[in-house]
C-alpha cells in the first residue's frame, strides 16, 4: 500500500532547478532512503514531503490525501499533515527539559496520559533517566535519542529523518544505525531517511534512491545498488574505496581488449557487439594470485594496511597505466614496483557505456 | 481562479507574510504617509499666512515657505545661521566624542591598563542622566551673578570663581555636553571594531619586525578605519536633530540650531517654515546615513572575525598602567556623579544661588503647598505636588507600555525580517523600521502634532491623548528594537520552529512556547532600552503633551522656562531615579530566568 506518492514533483528556487520532475512511491512500512552528494535535492524532497517546502509543480499525496497539487496550487501546511520529522540539528528546544520537549506534540491530552506516553517513548530510546535534564546538558548521542523520542511519542505512521546521524562520532553512528533498524522493526513506522552516507543507506534501508543533481540516478534494493549499479555515478558513489574503471574496447570478434589485457568473447555478460566500453570492478572483487577468473596484470604502486584489510594501489599493466585499487586481506606480502596478476570473477564485472556512463545489460 | 484562491490562502497561512503585511501597512501609515504630508504641507498655504500670500486660499499651492526660508531677507537669520550652527556643533562634538570614545576603546581593548575590564560596565552609568539634565547641571554649576538676570552657580558660591558667559551659554557648552552624552556611543562602536580585528594580523606584522607603533599605525588603525568612520558618521547624524541640549544652553543666548529653530517656528504657529526645516533635517540625516552605508559597504572586505580565541597583542603602558586606569575610572565617575550632586544641591536651597547652610531646605522635595502658589517657594514639594505626581505616573506608565510594546514589536519585526530574508517583504520592512532613525525626535513631534490634530480616516483626533504619546514613542524606538529583534531571531535556527510546526503547533503557540522564550534576552534588552529612552526623551514629547498627559521631561522644560530652577532640577533627579529603579527592577524580575544560559 502506497503511503507517500510524488508524481512529477518539481522544485525551483528562482532559476535554479533543485529537483527535476520526479516520481516516487513509498510503500507502508518501508525504510526508504534518499542518498546522494550534497546539493542533489534529497533534503528538498524530504522537506516537500514534510510540507516545509512548497513544490513548484506536480502532485503529492500522503495516505491518499492530496497535500499539494500544482494545477490548483492547493497546499496543506506541515501542521496539518500529521507527519513526524527528526532534523539534522535535532532541533531540540533548548529552553525545555527533555520531558517537555517530548511532551510538546501531546498538548491537550490528559496529564496522566502524557506522563505515561513520554515515559514509554524515553524507555524505547533508552534514556528514561534523563527526562528532567535540559538538551544543553546532554551528549550528542543522547540529544539524538531525545529527538527520536519526541517524534515517536505521537505514534506517527510516517517518520521523516534528515541526516539524523551526521553529527555523531563514528562509533556512536554504528550503534544508532542498529538501534534505528530495530525501532523500525518494532514500531512498523514508515521511515523516509535522507543521508549523504552510502553506508547508512546500505545498512538500514529496504529501498534506496540514489539522487544526482535533482534527478533519480537509481532506485533499487541496497544489495542491487551495490552490486548492480545502474550507471557509473551510482557505482562510484556507493562503496568505500574508489570504484575501478578501465577503458576498453569490444573487438569485432567479441573479445574485450584493454591496456595490457585481452578477455575472450563471452567472458563478460552484457558486452555490446563492438565499440568502446568502461569496465567497472569494485576493489573488493579483485584478488591476487592464480585460479579461476579473468586476469589483469598490474604493477604495485603502494601498499596501505588498514588493520582488518589492506588497500593496494597499482598501475594497470605497467607504470603509466590506469590506476586501480584492490582491497585485499589483512596480510599482503607485496612490494612497490612488483609485477603481479589480479583476478576477478566475471560475475563481478560490470560494463558501462563509455559516453553515457549507463550500465550495459 | 482556484489556483489564485489556493495561492492566496497559502500566503495567508504563512505567518511572516501576514505579520509582515500588517507591520508594513502600519508603518506606511505612521511613518511614510506623514512624511509625504509634511512635504505636501510645505507647499500649501496655511490659514495664518493667507494675507501674506496674494490670491491664496487655505491649502493652495505656494512656494512661499520655501522662498521665505531659502531666498528672502529672513534666510540668513532663520535658515543659514541655524544650519551652520547645527553643522559646526555636530562636527565639533563628534570629534570630541570620538577622541574620548576611541581613546577609551583602544585603552580597554588593546592595552594592559589597570581596571580595564570594569570600563564597559561603567561607561553606561552616565547614560542614566538625560543629555539635557547634564545641560541643566552645567548651568547650575557654572553660572554667576555677573551674568544679567542670573544668580550665582555652585562654582561661584563655593570658590568665588566666575567664568565668562560663553562658557555657560552658546556653542561651547553645547559641544561639551553633547560630547559627554555621546562618547559612550562612539566607545561601543569603536570597541567592537577593535575587538573584531584578528590578532594574528598584528602578530604577522610583529614577526616581520614591525614596532608596536608601526603596527598600530599601519595595521590596526587602517583595518579599523571604516568602522571608525562609520562611528563618526552615526554620531554626527545624531546631532542634526538634537533638541534638548541646545534648547537649554542655546536659546537663552538666542543661539539656534535647526531643531530649536523648528521648535520656535511651531510654537509661533509658523507650520510652513517649520516643515521646510524638518525636511532639511531629514534630508541631512538621510545623506549621512547613505554615506555610512557606503563606508560600511567597503568595510566588509576588511572585517575578519576569527573563530579562534586568539589573545590580541596588548600594548604595555608600563608605569602608566595604574595611573591611567585610575584616571579613566575617575573621569567616568566624575561625569556621572558631579551633575547629579550639582542638581541635588540646587534642590536643597531656598534661594537659587545661595548655597549657605541657613538656606538649606527639603521644601522642594517634601514641602506642602502654601498660600499664593504662583511663586515657586509656595508650591508643594515634588512628592506632594499633584502636577509632578501626575507627570511621574504618566512617565512611568509611558515608559513601561512603550518598553513592552516596542520590545514585542521589535521581535515580531525581527521575525519577519529574518524569516523572509531575501524576499521583498523582509527588505521593505527592514527599511521601514529603520526610517524613524533619520527623523529626529523633535521633527516627529512636530509632524504628529500637526497631522493628528484632526481625525484622520478611521483614527480620531489624537492630539492631547496619552495614546498619541505611546504611538510616537513606539515608532521612534522601533529602529533599535527591530535591529535587536532581527539579530536575536537570526540566532534561532529555523529548524526549531519547523520542528514545532511538524507537531501541529499554530503560530501563536510557536511564538509563545518557542520563539519568545528563546529570544527573551533580546526582548529584555528591547524593553530596557525602550523604557529608559522614553522616560528620558524631551524632544519627542515636548510639542505633544498637554497638562493632563504631561510627562516629567516636558515638565522640567516648563519649570525652567518659568524660572523654577529647584523644581526643574528636582524633576531631573526624579527621572534619573525612575530610570535606575526601573532598570534595577527589570533586572531583578528577569534575573531568575536570564541567568541560566543555554
Amino acid at each position: 500500500m502506497t503511503v507517500i506518492s510524488l508524481s512529477a514533483i518539481e522544485k525551483r528556487f528562482g532559476d535554479v532547478v533543485a529537483v527535476h520532475p520526479i516520481d516516487i512511491d513509498i510503500a507502508k512500512g518501508e525504510f526508504f532512503t534518499l542518498v546522494g552528494p550534497s546539493g542533489c535535492g534529497k533534503t528538498t524532497i524530504l522537506r516537500m514531503i514534510a510540507g516545509l517546502e512548497r513544490p513548484t509543480s506536480g502532485a503529492l499525496t500522503v495516505n491518499g490525501r492530496e497535500m499539494f497539487n500544482g494545477r490548483t496550487q492547493r497546499f496543506v501546511g506541515p501542521e496539518q499533515r500529521g507527519l513526524a520529522m527528526v532534523f539534522q540539528s535535532y532541533a531540540l528546544w533548548p529552553h525545555m527539559t527533555v520531558a517537555q520537549n517530548v511532551a510538546f506534540g501531546l498538548a491537550g491530552r490528559p496529564r496522566a496520559e502524557i506522563t505515561e506516553r513520554v515515559g514509554r517513548a524515553l524507555e524505547l530510546v533508552e534514556i528514561g533517566a534523563l527526562e528532567r535534564r535540559y538538551p544543553g546538558e546532554l551528549s550528542g548521542g543522547q540529544q539524538q535519542r531525545v529527538a527520536l523520542a519526541r517524534e515517536l511519542v505521537t505514534e506517527p505512521d510516517v517518520l521523516l529523518m534528515d541526516e539524523p546521524l551526521s553529527n555523531l562520532d563514528a562509533k556512536l553512528r554504528v550503534d544508532m544505525r542498529a538501534e534505528l533498524k530495530s525501532i523500525h522493526r518494532e514500531t512498523g513506522v514508515t521511515i523516509v531517511y535522507v543521508t549523504h552516507d552510502q553506508i547508512e543507506a546500505l545498512t538500514m534501508a529496504t529501498t534506496v534512491v540514489v539522487m544526482r543533481e535533482g534527478r533519480i540516478a537509481q532506485r533499487a534494493s541496497p544489495s542491487d545498488v551495490y552490486s548492480r549499479p545502474a550507471n557509473l555515478f551510482v557505482a562510484e558513489f556507493v562503496g568505500n574505496l574508489p570504484f575501478n574503471r578501465i577503458a576498453a574496447r569490444v573487438e569485432a570478434d567479441g573479445s574485450i581488449r584493454g591496456h595490457g589485457f585481452t578477455w575472450p568473447a563471452g567472458a563478460v555478460q552484457g558486452a555490446p557487439a563492438t565499440g568502446e566500453v568502461v569496465v567497472g570492478i569494485r576493489p573488493e572483487a579483485l584478488r591476487f594470485g592464480d585460479g579461476a577468473g579473468l586476469e589483469l596484470p598490474v604493477e604495485v604502486i603502494s601498499v596501505l594496511p588498514a588493520g582488518s584489510y589492506t588497500v593496494i594501489q597499482a598501475h594497470l599493466a605497467a607504470a603509466g597505466g590506469e590506476r586501480l585499487y584492490v582491497q585485499a586481506g589483512d596480510h599482503v606480502e607485496l612490494q612497490p614496483f612488483e609485477q603481479v596478476k589480479l583476478r576477478v570473477d566475471p560475475r563481478s564485472v560490470r560494463l558501462f557505456d563509455s559516453t553515457t556512463g549507463d550500465a550495459l545489460a | 481562479m482556484i489556483r489564485w484562491f489556493n495561492s492566496a490562502r497559502h500566503a495567508l497561512r504563512t505567518p511572516y507574510v501576514v505579520l509582515g503585511a500588517i507591520l508594513i501597512a502600519a508603518l506606511a501609515y505612521l511613518v511614510v504617509m506623514p512624511f509625504w504630508e509634511v512635504l505636501a504641507t510645505s507647499f500649501q498655504a496655511q490659514r495664518t499666512d493667507l494675507r501674506r500670500i496674494p490670491g491664496a486660499e487655505v491649502g493652495s499651492f505656494t512656494l512661499y515657505y520655501w522662498e521665505r526660508m531659502l531666498n528672502s531677507p529672513l534666510t540668513e537669520r532663520s535658515f543659514v545661521q541655524p544650519l551652520w550652527n547645527t553643522l559646526t556643533i555636530s562636527a565639533l562634538y563628534t570629534i570630541l566624542a570620538m577622541a574620548i570614545g576611541v581613546g577609551l576603546a583602544w585603552l580597554t581593548a588593546r592595552t594592559d591598563m589597570a581596571f580595564r575590564r570594569a570600563i564597559p560596565d561603567l561607561i553606561l552609568v552616565p547614560y542614566v542622566i538625560p543629555s539635557w539634565g547634564i545641560a541643566l547641571a552645567w548651568i547650575t554649576l557654572f553660572r554667576s551673578d555677573t551674568m544679567p538676570g542670573h544668580p550665582a552657580g555652585v562654582l561661584q558660591a563655593f570658590t568665588g570663581i566666575t567664568v565668562p558667559t560663553w562658557v555657560v551659554f552658546g556653542p561651547f557648552p553645547i559641544i561639551i555636553v553633547l560630547a559627554i552624552n555621546y562618547f559612550a556611543f562612539t566607545y561601543l562602536l569603536a570597541a567592537s571594531a577593535f575587538s573584531s580585528i584578528d590578532a594574528s594580523m598584528e602578530d604577522a606584522g610583529r614577526l616581520h619586525g614591525a614596532s608596536r607603533w608601526r603596527i598600530l599605525r599601519r595595521i590596526t588603525l587602517p583595518i579599523a578605519l571604516p568602522a571608525l568612520g562609520s562611528a563618526f558618521i552615526l554620531t554626527f547624524s545624531q546631532g542634526l536633530g538634537t533638541f534638548g541640549v541646545p534648547a537649554f544652553l542655546g536659546m537663552p543666548d538666542r543661539y539656534f540650531v535647526l531643531a530649536t529653530s523648528l521648535f520656535f517656528n511651531i510654537n509661533t504657529n509658523r507650520i510652513g517654515d517649520a516643515f521646510v526645516l524638518a525636511l532639511f533635517i531629514i534630508g541631512l540625516a538621510s545623506i549621512t546615513i547613505y554615506i555610512n552605508t557606503l563606508i560600511l559597504g567597503r568595510r566588509r572586505q576588511f572585517t575578519t572575525i576569527s573563530g579562534k580565541g586568539v589573545r590580541p597583542l596588548l600594548t604595555s603602558l608600563g608605569r602608566w598602567r595604574v595611573p591611567m586606569g585610575v584616571a579613566t575610572i575617575g573621569f567616568l565617575l566624575l561625569i556621572a556623579v558631579v551633575p547629579l550632586i550639582v542638581l541635588v544641591m540646587q534642590t536643597l536651597t531656598w534661594r537659587v544661588g545661595n548655597f549657605s547652610l541657613e538656606h538649606f531646605t527639603f521644601h522642594f522635595w517634601f514641602g506642602r503647598e502654601m498660600v499664593g502658589a504662583q511663586f515657586q517657594d509656595r508650591l508643594a514639594g515634588i512628592f506632594y505636588n499633584p502636577e509632578i505626581m501626575r507627570a511621574s505616573w504618566n512617565s512611568i506608565r509611558l515608559g513601561v507600555i512603550v518598553g513592552l510594546v516596542v520590545a514585542l514589536l521589535g521581535q515580531l519585526a525581527g521575525y519577519v525580517i529574518s524569516r523572509g530574508r531575501g524576499g521583498w517583504i523582509s527588505r521593505i520592512l527592514e527599511q521601514l523600521t529603520f526610517l524613524p532613525f533619520v527623523i529626529p525626535s523633535v521633527v516627529f513631534g512636530a509632524i504628529y502634532l500637526t497631522l493628528f490634530a484632526q481625525p484622520r480616516g478611521p483614527i480620531p483626533a489624537l492630539y492631547g491623548t496619552f495614546a498619541l504619546l505611546v504611538v510616537v514613542s513606539v515608532v521612534k524606538r522601533l529602529p533599535f528594537a527591530a535591529r535587536s529583534g532581527t539579530s536575536s531571531m537570526m540566532q534561532v535556527s529555523g529548524e526549531l520552529e519547523e520542528a514545532a510546526r511538524m507537531h501541529r503547533a499554530g503560530f501563536v503557540r510557536i511564538l509563545t512556547r518557542i520563539l519568545f522564550p528563546l529570544t527573551r534576552n533580546g526582548i529584555f534588552v528591547g524593553f530596557i532600552f525602550g523604557f529608559v529612552n522614553t522616560v528620558k526623551d524631551l524632544a519627542l514629547v515636548i510639542l505633544l503633551v498637554t497638562p493632563l498627559t504631561n510627562v516629567l521631561p516636558a515638565l522640567t522644560y516648563s519649570y525652567t522656562e518659568r524660572g523654577f530652577r529647584q523644581y526643574s532640577d528636582a524633576v531631573t533627579v526624579l527621572i534619573v531615579i525612575i530610570v535606575l529603579v526601573g532598570t534595577f527592577l527589570a533586572r531583578r524580575v528577569s534575573r531568575t530566568d536570564f541567568s541560566r544560559g543555554f
